[in-house]
């Protein structure tokens, strides 16, 4: 099992990116909710509890996009966002479901 | 002396709403990218211009620098000579060029990604205006060590 950490720590070691803040960032989603939207200019989001969400949820944003596969196990590696995001679910959630990221607020 | 070259990235979209992920190296002689064209190439057949058919995002010199956020769309009549959209990024010498592709095709019913019956499979080429310096001035890094080891032999 790899260090996420350390592994976002040399993410931006070598994209020359400099952190003024990291910190969790947190987002609930109550019963019902099929898309949501929000900003994070200037920043990077790296997405952490990618198990918590349905398969076929899409994550999309200026910088990169992805797809919970359906293998959720198969998700080890971490993905980072930025500028506008919109998480777009499969189907209205039938669970209140809470993302997770860590944040890096870019100096 | 600055020579210009073109390289082509081709995406394959097999799938609605997929996600095809860019990631592509360019010759290592290449300097500076001037402008880039990103076009639906072959697949998607209708007989009106569709504006939006997918999202890309490229970023240049591995992933340090987020350059290009656009649309593609389908044109029903293709112009010959593509307009480039003008870009002026410097190139580290052998990084990668990321990012991604995003299918947004509406289909028939609201959840596109579950009905798949309607999509077709098709092509997108994103072309890239280089600039390169003088052929004379670059000089591959394997004959640089084969030099080396010869000097060092005699």
């Amino acid at each position: 099992m790899y260090d996420h950490l350390l592994f976002i720590q040399q993410q931006l070691k070598q994209r020359n990116v400099e952190p003024a803040l990291q910190q969790f960032y947190r987002t609930d989603f109550p019963v019902g909710t099929s898309y949501h939207q929000f900003y994070a200019y200037n920043e990077l989001l790296f997405l952490t509890n990618a198990a918590a969400l349905p398969p076929g949820t899409l994550i999309h944003s200026d910088s990169k996009t992805s797809r919970i596969p359906v293998n959720i196990q198969s998700l080890e590696g971490i993905d980072d966002y930025s500028g506008t995001i919109s998480i777009e679910f499969p189907f209205p959630l039938e669970v209140a479901t809470t993302v997770e990221f860590i944040q890096i607020v870019i100096k | 002396m600055t020579k210009i070259r073109y390289n082509i990235i081709q995406l394959e979209v097999t799938q609605a709403g997929q996600v095809v992920e860019i990631r592509h190296r360019l010759p290592s002689n290449y300097g500076r990218c001037i402008g880039f064209v990103a076009r639906h190439v072959k697949g998607v057949y209708s007989e009106v211009d569709i504006p939006e058919i997918g999202l890309l995002a490229i970023e240049f010199n591995s992933r340090k620098q987020l350059f290009v956020n656009d649309l593609i769309g389908y044109e029903t009549e293709v112009e010959q000579l593509p307009e480039y959209k003008e870009l002026n990024i410097p190139l580290e010498s052998g990084q990668l060029i990321t990012g991604y592709y995003l299918d947004t095709q509406k289909g028939p019913d609201k959840w596109p990604y579950l009905n798949k019956e309607w999509f077709r499979p098709y092509k997108v080429a994103i072309y890239l205006k280089c600039e390169i310096q003088n052929s004379n001035q670059n000089v591959r890094s394997s004959a640089i060590h084969t030099t080396a080891t010869q000097t060092a032999k005699c």
